[in-house]
């Protein structure tokens, strides 16, 4: 041992030598089994989906590792694997693993695929999202069956299931004629009553009797005064009755305005159920646009599930300052400084790859896959190509997602000859047993968000059968029409958000389809509009008979108003003094007497 | 437990000079209070292995030291964020981490940084406090047995070798 009072001891340097040793040794010995269990669990975590690493080889002398059945399963759908790959063999840069830098020159991925089904179902790290399987079945599903129309539902049983807006408007123009006509009667009862009518006509009879044998100048003058509160009464009663006359005027404007609104409400429904339930040939029957747009809808989804699993690792924001983090107990923070010399943390330079597309091998490379593509400052680029084999003559695929600028800007390109048609059923009505698809399209996506893309499909040596359980006529239209056809065209435009984007499809597949259903369907057609339109009427008519019959009885108090102003004027003349006093025998002479004072 | 108390006792009333003492528990408490598995600590390691310090100190401090080092983590996060991402040392920074070993050290982390700072700043002061405090206890304890010649019969016997 040391003395105690040395104040180093040699023997310490070989125990710190023999404990590097034993330490590196176990560390070289196990690092295979080390960097395959950390690959896994960390991985995974990271990944939140199972990975599975067949076996892991490495040498830390030529600097190279090689993976073997590498897979990673769908989170979503746990007994598949998102990505599969035989054989991963790179050679890393050893100098920069000391800056923590993983930098690959040269990679070699063998036998990859995607979405394949898994021997036992994965693990789950994240709830699988059953939604989103549904969905997606749902939308890759072509059998939709005939559009509504075909079959042309009875129109009485349309009815039974269908608000028509005629009789929801009419109920509710009867109900404000009705009210109006209660406000009417009410204003006539109150204000022209029979009874004030009564009394006004025996105050004349009153005054008639008074001024028989009338003498007296103080009677006279006294029915003279009341003379005049009669005339007074009765002006009064005139004036109400042309204000209301005015103001009738004006409701029944507003009534007859209404009435006639409604009487354009049938037709309105018509139009409306007709579209409906009818078909509608001009646009053709639209079939195969449906039956496309659900699974093209499927593959875009499933395509912007990739491009949003790489996205983050292709970061645009390389310049951010550091900021606080909630501190995960015993792990930190690592701080990022900027280098005199930056470089990407992660990149792989370069890698070639084959991969299984349709079942069929193709050959590709991509280059520039980092984690700063900014401060690497080239695109990541990636293209497969395969040709002449069973299932196409070529296939070209290209992909950019390039983050060197401010704003992301990605597109790929795919390029397709003669790709051999697998069958595709057709509804209940036709099967496309054969033919070859030339496939041109390019999608573009601006900042991660924004797509707008077209492609275009040429089908030629078409054959179509005729599904066996065509059971009704228009499926066996359909089929023999199918039978002729042999090339069409799809043609799609794609615009919008990931989470929100419209997919136009035109075919010529629809217009020939619709030219044969129409000359089958024109009969019918009419057929079922003239009824549909006998029922509608027949449901309406008696609504619309009674809103009209507010309408008229709101005119009979314009009878009532007119017959009581010409009573009332029919009185005023009679309460006259002329009239009255008239008859008073020597009343000129009594008036005569009184002498003005000039 | 036990063994540690007398291990402590053993290297106090050692002829070992107090700095072997007090050092041995200074490179423990770097090797308690940092993450263990951190490249300083192999330095730390080395140093307490050829510098003729008190290994039993080393582990028992290291050990103790541990045991606090999870509470103190918070702590050592915010010193490490703040003193890694102050304005005024990132040119010097960004030269210090420009060396590879030094990111390979994790002294990028803010817990790493934060720890090994604080560590190294009481260093000095804990050194010198030790060394004071084992001259005090030894005067202490030597006046203690003094006045008992059982115990002095004790220490003659070596009682402690017997149990460590």
């Amino acid at each position: 041992m040391t003395p105690p009072n040395k104040k180093f001891r040699v023997l310490g340097i070989s125990v710190f030598v023999v404990l590097t040793l034993l330490i590196g040794g176990f560390f070289v010995l196990f690092l295979d089994g080390i960097i395959k269990d950390t690959i896994e669990d960390r991985g995974s975590q990271v990944m939140e989906s199972q990975i599975d690493v067949g076996s892991v080889s490495t040498s830390l002398l030529s600097q190279s590792m090689d993976i073997g059945n590498l897979q990673i399963a769908n989170a979503d759908k746990l007994d598949e694997n998102l990505v599969q790959a035989g054989r991963i063999k790179f050679d890393f840069d050893g100098n920069r693993a000391f800056s923590k830098k993983v930098i690959i020159d040269d990679m070699q991925l063998e036998g990859l695929r995607l979405n394949q089904k898994r021997e036992k179902p994965a693990k789950a790290y994240k709830p699988v999202s059953e939604k989103s399987d549904e969905a997606s079945e749902e939308k890759s599903s072509i059998d939709i069956g005939m559009p509504q129309g075909l079959d042309f539902k009875n129109p009485k049983d349309i009815l039974k299931n269908e608000t028509l807006e005629t009789l929801e408007v009419v109920e509710k123009t009867k109900g404000d004629l009705e009210a109006l006509k209660t406000k009417w009667q009410t204003q006539v009862d109150q204000q022209l009553s029979k009874e004030s009518l009564t009394q006004i006509q025996n105050r004349i009879k009153d005054l008639q009797a008074k001024s028989k044998n009338l003498k007296d100048p103080r009677a006279i003058q006294s029915i003279t005064t009341e003379i005049k509160a009669l005339r007074n009464d009765i002006q009064t009663r005139i004036d109400t009755v042309q204000n209301f006359k005015k103001n009738l005027e004006a409701d029944i404007r507003q009534a007859q305005k209404l009435a006639s609104q409604i009487k354009d409400l049938p037709k309105k429904d018509f139009d409306r159920l007709r579209k409906k339930y009818s078909l509608d040939l001009k646009s053709g029957t639209g079939l195969i646009s449906k039956m496309v747009s659900g699974p093209l809808k499927a593959k875009i989804d499933k395509a912007w599930g990739y491009y949003k699993m790489i996205s983050p690792y292709l970061k645009s924001d390389s310049d951010s300052k550091p900021k606080p983090e909630k501190m995960a107990r015993g792990k930190g923070q690592f701080i990022k400084f900027t280098s005199p010399n930056p470089f990407p943390d992660f990149l792989i330079r370069q890698a070639k790859l084959s991969m299984n597309v349709w079942d069929q091998d193709v050959a590709g490379a991509f280059q520039g896959l980092t984690d700063d593509p900014k401060v690497y400052g080239k695109p990541f680029n990636l293209n497969l190509a395969g040709s002449q084999n069973e299932t196409f003559k070529l296939f070209k695929l290209k992909l950019v997602l390039d983050r060197t600028r401010a704003e992301a800007a990605d597109f790929l390109e795919t390029h397709v000859d003669s790709l051999k048609i697998k069958p595709v059923p057709l509804g209940k009505w036709a099967t496309l047993a054969e033919g070859f698809a030339d496939i041109n399209g390019k999608i573009d996506i601006q900042n991660e968000k924004n797509i707008k893309g077209n492609f275009t499909v040429k089908v030629h040596g078409a054959s179509f059968t005729q599904t066996g359980e065509a059971e009704d006529e228009m499926s066996r239209v359909l089929g023999n029409v199918m039978k002729s056809i042999n090339q069409f065209y799809i043609k799609g435009e794609v615009n919008g958000t990931p989470d929100e984007y419209s997919l136009n499809i035109k075919t010529d597949l629809d217009q020939i389809l619709a030219k044969s259903v129409k000359k089958l369907f024109d009969g019918k057609i009419k057929t079922f509009e003239a009824d549909l339109k006998k029922s509608i009427a027949a449901s309406t008519a008696q609504p619309l008979s009674e809103a009209n019959g507010s309408v008229a009885g709101l005119m009979d108090f314009k009878k009532i108003l007119q017959t009581e102003e010409s009573t009332s004027k029919d009185l005023l003349s009679q309460a006259t003094e002329k009239a009255l006093l008239g008859k008073v025998p020597g009343a000129d002479s009594v008036l005569k007497k009184f002498k003005l004072p000039f | 437990m036990l063994r540690l108390v007398i291990k402590v006792l053993k290297a106090l009333n050692s002829n070992e000079a107090p700095w072997q003492i007090s050092l041995g528990i200074i490179f423990g408490s770097i090797l308690g209070l940092t993450p263990f598995l951190s490249l300083h600590n192999l330095v730390i390691v080395f140093l307490a292995l050829i510098i003729n310090v008190n290994i039993s100190m080393v582990i028992v401090s290291c050990a103790l030291f541990s045991l606090i080092a999870y509470a103190l983590d918070p702590l050592f996060h915010q010193l490490g964020f703040a003193i890694l991402t102050s304005q005024g040392l990132e040119e010097f920074w960004t030269q210090f981490f420009s060396c590879p070993i030094l990111l390979l050290a994790n002294l990028n982390n803010t817990i790493v940084m934060g720890s090994l700072i604080t560590t190294l700043a009481a260093a000095v002061p804990l050194f010198f406090l030790f060394n004071v405090l084992v001259v005090k206890y030894r005067d202490v304890y030597n006046a203690f047995i003094g006045k008992f010649p059982v115990l002095k019969f004790l220490k003659v016997l070596d009682i402690y070798g017997k149990h460590s």
